[in-house]
């Protein structure tokens, strides 16, 4: 039996310690040893019942439960005053075979994969490349569990991908403590696993576009998230840039994306026309408290894989004195005119080192965005705006941010 | 000048070289390009560690003519895959004056180390 484990932890914070809130109870389920329940599917089943055991639990106190995965959101989204329940332990994945397909379904049956919902990127990117498969995109990171990553509407980091939640295509939610609640729900137009499968967890199955699509952003509202279906890409190589390129070239280039007829041009990117190709990735890096002529710019290219390519993991980091970290961030507190200084002096610990083309980095997504370690207290806010307006939205958040320097 | 002003300069300059001189040492960590690790139930730390749940060991380890190494197993109840995914050596200044003063008779060892998630 799967066994759940109750904290009365009184607090409860996000890894950015954005908190503390007032949290009752944490409850962490940990599954049935392998050893004495050697079957996946038995184990995940069984989990799924411990899951609805708590929430008629909690039912029947007339309380809230809410699931959460790393607790990397920078914000009180994930939490609820009465109970939470830690979902990372929670991590196996199902084989899905040739048979488990809907008939109907347009989905290469060996890009379905389906993880247990406090899978990590992390851990689905080690499973998936052991059968030559890659997630499309991630979040430029790797810690976030695949529930809550779907959950919050995690960004992608590639041109023309979409974000985490669009290679979902099938979802296994308890939305209560009966036997009816526990559902996978697909789209109707875009199938991918049968009936059968369904049954195999328990599930009653439900296609349905529109519930489907509300469900899969729905910040924990639909119910547990137990899994997910997703499509997978084949593995493949990024080929990583760091550039200084010309302000108006680089801004030019947000309001347009047009890489092809551009003046930035790499020399191992370009077509058989000469044209630069269109990169997977293009990032600007931009210290708001200095007016530069130039920009440094990451862009990275997707390649075919190739087993043989040098060790991307050979350079030794080194961490900033943390008590020095802290002292500037006090000192800057009091005299928000130091920042623009503290940043230009530490500049060249921030931004990435510019890379000659045969400099270049080559390793798989997995190894391109690896662990991004935890580094003190932060908070974030975001804005979409259309990419014709970049340059406004970058000029106002620039002007914002010299006027009121933000410590 | 002001006085405010120079009494602020002044006690962080007294806070940074005193931090820099307390400290005295510095860590290097090994850690694994896979794996995953291990979580911690609750979020308390403010460094690296924050996100992951970790083993200490710290001690003061008496050696002698005859001693070459020492070999420390990971106790099985901390760390339930058996499998490391870092372990942190930390120098620390009190560390090598203990190692001078006792003629190389003593060494203090401090060492933090995280485990993998098990396969399930």
């Amino acid at each position: 039996m799967a066994k759940t484990s109750e904290l009365l932890v009184g607090k409860w914070d996000t890894l950015h310690e954005n908190g503390a809130f007032d949290l009752k109870r944490q409850y962490i389920t940990r599954h049935e040893h392998k050893a004495t329940m050697p079957s996946r599917v038995l184990r995940y089943n069984d989990a799924a019942e411990e899951i609805q055991r708590l929430i008629k639990k909690c039912e029947t106190e007339n309380e809230g439960f809410r699931a959460f995965g790393s607790r990397w959101s920078m914000s009180k989204i994930a939490h609820q005053k009465d109970n939470m329940h830690q979902n990372n332990l929670m991590y196996l994945d199902l084989e899905i075979e040739e048979g488990d397909m809907h008939p109907d379904s347009e989905y290469a049956h060996e890009n379905i994969f389906f993880f247990e919902c406090g899978s990590t990127i992390k851990q689905i990117s080690q499973k998936l490349n052991e059968y030559g498969k890659s997630l499309k995109t991630t979040g430029a990171s790797n810690g976030q569990t695949i529930a809550g990553c779907i959950s919050t509407g995690v960004h992608g980091s590639a041109f023309d991908t979409g974000a985490v939640q669009d290679y979902i295509v099938g979802l296994n939610i308890i939305t209560g403590p009966n036997a009816e609640d526990n559902v996978y729900l697909e789209r109707h137009t875009q199938p991918s696993l049968n009936d059968a499968f369904a049954q195999s967890i328990n599930a009653r199955v439900i296609r349905n576009d529109d519930l489907f699509n509300a469900a899969l952003v729905g910040l924990g509202s639909f119910g547990f998230i137990h899994g997910v279906a997703l499509e997978a890409d084949d593995l493949f190589l990024l080929d990583r840039y760091v550039r200084r390129i010309d302000k108006n070239l680089t801004l030019s280039l947000s309001k347009t994306l047009d890489f092809e007829n551009s003046e930035f041009k790499i020399d191992n990117e370009v077509d058989e026309n000469g044209k630069p190709n269109r990169p997977y990735h293009y990032k600007i890096f931009i210290n708001p408290y200095v007016d530069e002529d130039q920009y440094v710019v990451e862009a990275m290219y997707k390649k075919k894989y190739t087993l043989a390519y040098p060790d991307p993991f050979t350079k030794i980091e080194k961490s900033l004195y943390k008590d020095l970290i802290y002292l500037l961030i006090k000192f800057s507190e009091k005299f928000p005119k130091s920042i623009p200084w503290f940043i230009k002096s530490l500049q060249k610990s921030i931004l990435p080192e510019i890379t000659k083309d045969e400099e270049k980095i080559r390793a798989t997504l997995y190894e391109t965005f690896w662990d991004a370690g935890y580094k003190g207290p932060a908070f974030a806010c975001s804005m979409g705006v259309t990419i014709e307006d970049s340059e406004r939205a970058l000029n106002a958040l620039v002007k914002m941010t010299k006027d009121h320097p933000i410590p | 000048m002001n006085v405010q002003l120079r009494r602020v300069y002044i006690s962080s300059a007294i806070a940074l070289i005193a931090a820099l001189l307390l400290q005295s040492c510095y860590t290097t960590r090994l850690v694994s390009t896979h794996g995953v690790p291990m979580p911690p139930e609750t979020m308390e730390g403010q460094d690296w560690y924050r996100d992951k749940m970790y083993g200490e060991y710290t001690a003061v380890v008496k050696t002698s003519v005859l001693t070459d190494g020492m070999m420390i197993k990971v106790p099985k109840d901390k760390c339930e895959s058996g499998k490391l995914f870092s372990v942190e050596f930390t120098d620390t200044f009190g560390g090598n004056l203990l190692y001078l003063v006792t003629f190389g008779s003593r060494r203090k060892v401090k060492i933090k180390y995280v485990c993998m998630l098990p396969d399930l």
